[in-house]
């Protein structure tokens, strides 16, 4: 991966550094000190605990710092910019990436620059590179984002051996490549609304020769794909960034593109009835530029599954990493959980 | 670009905004020690620079002097904001 300076280096670990101190020590402090804080109150500016106001300010602007600000990650590319957009716009194998000029993504999407992104993860052409630096760069304490596909794939594996996946929202591939190995007889596919997402994706997968995978233009509501060509229709993180009718289109279409027998399995956040919990959740989405988040956890996943024809629903907690879900982790963290639905 | 207000977190805004410059500065501040102990090691890996040196140095008269000087210019102007005085007459 291409260096961008010790300087973007040293600004990135500082952050990571507060990020860790926000997440592991800041968070437990506001539960014990006001546990009783409830969806209701997720105004800081209206709080009585200055605890929450601070952890509040950290949460969005440590985010902000990360992407924007003078090393931040968008503004650090820049030098780079023709470096960068002559390796995505390299020839590929034919079949690997095919875009349709005529998918433009929806308004919902382009309305709100997502995790504080500047232009969002389709509003510039470095979006996909700068999306994957930004996955890498600030988690406290565990290497979270590649070891979590892996952990997603077990659990897959419990419930069935798919021959033919289609990855909704593979965003820059980091969740359709751990198919390949992890499913190395299957055929994989990934579709999204970002082109400069879907380039990169189609870039590594060709830099890493990998034979099974292709990616292609297409929003999750409405694909290009005849009925019945997959056994596996699965997201990770991709739900919580759409608003309910959407997610509801996307469960019609999963069912319309699986085979009988065939599985919808998802990876995404819902927090449970605990109003401190959803306090932590909702409060996030608002200061993180994910309107979804809030809509999804309200609205009755399970029975949009089954108003589609799903059927063996269950929606399970999802143990990101080693011990996440243990009692003795008092650190913040992402309300996972796994949907699971099969056609009958 | 299309511009809208930040969020604020505080009861007065005015402290979101100096937060977030103590935040930058701090970032800066991060950044710029990192580059020290980098020169430094560089430096010293060079064979240019002894690390106890630096610790044990001990200026001459004519640096205490310069270096005075300059720590007064320097606090002088950080604390002029204390006084709650014009620099130059003006409204009041
Ligand atoms: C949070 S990212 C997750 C990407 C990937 N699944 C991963 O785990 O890294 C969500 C992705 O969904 C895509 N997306 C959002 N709305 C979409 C839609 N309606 N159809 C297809 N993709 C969509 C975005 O462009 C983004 O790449």
């Amino acid at each position: 991966m291409k260096q961008l300076g010790r300087r973007f280096d040293a600004y990135q670990s500082f952050l990571l550094g507060c990020k860790s101190y926000w997440s592991g020590s800041l968070y437990p402090q506001l539960k014990i000190e006001s546990g009783d804080l409830k969806p209701e109150d997720i105004d800081a500016s209206k709080s009585s605990s200055v605890t929450y106001q601070y952890y509040a300010f950290l949460e969005r602007h440590l985010q902000r710092m990360k992407y924007s600000g003078r090393y931040g990650i968008a503004p650090m590319h820049e030098p780079f910019r023709d470096e960068f957009e002559e390796w995505l716009d390299q020839p590929l194998p034919k079949n690997l990436l095919s875009l349709d000029a005529d998918c433009t993504p929806p308004a919902y999407f382009t309305e709100i620059d997502i995790h504080q992104h500047p232009g969002g993860t389709c509003g510039d052409t470095l979006a996909g590179v700068i999306y994957d630096r930004g996955s890498r760069s600030m988690w406290p304490g565990r290497s979270k984002d590649r070891g979590l596909h892996g952990r997603f794939n077990a659990v897959v594996k419990e419930t069935c051996e798919p021959h033919n996946i289609l990855d909704l929202g593979c965003g820059f591939g980091k969740s359709t490549q751990p198919f390949t190995i992890d499913f190395p007889k299957a055929q994989v596919t990934g579709i999204d609304i970002s082109v400069p997402c879907l380039k990169f994706a189609a870039v590594t997968a060709n830099e890493e020769n990998i034979q099974n995978i292709g990616y292609r233009q297409s929003r999750a509501e409405e694909t290009p794909f005849p009925p019945t060509s997959f056994d596996l229709v699965t997201s990770t993180m991709l739900l919580h960034e759409m608003p309910p009718k959407a997610i509801r289109a996307t469960a019609k279409e999963a069912f319309r593109l699986l085979e009988a027998g065939g599985y919808t399995i998802h990876l995404d956040y819902l927090a449970d009835d605990d109003p401190f919990n959803r306090f932590i959740h909702y409060g996030h989405g608002q200061r993180n530029n994910e309107p979804y988040m809030r809509p999804l956890n309200e609205m009755d996943l399970g029975s949009t599954l089954r108003e589609c024809g799903f059927e063996d629903i269950k929606i399970m907690p999802f143990e990101e990493a080693p011990n996440a879900l243990s009692p003795a982790n008092d650190s913040w963290r992402f309300p996972w959980v796994v949907v699971v639905g099969r056609k009958p | 670009m299309d511009e809208r207000p930040e969020q604020v977190f505080f009861e007065d805004g005015a402290l979101d905004r100096a937060v977030g410059m103590i935040m930058t500065l701090a970032a800066e501040l991060y950044v710029t020690r990192d580059r020290l102990t980098v020169l430094e090691r560089t430096l010293a890996a060079k064979g240019l620079l002894d690390l106890a040196e630096l610790d044990d140095y001990q200026p001459d008269p004519e640096s205490l002097e310069t270096d005075a000087a300059d720590r007064d210019a320097f606090t002088a102007a950080l604390m002029q904001n204390f006084s709650g005085k014009q620099s130059a007459k003006g409204l009041t």
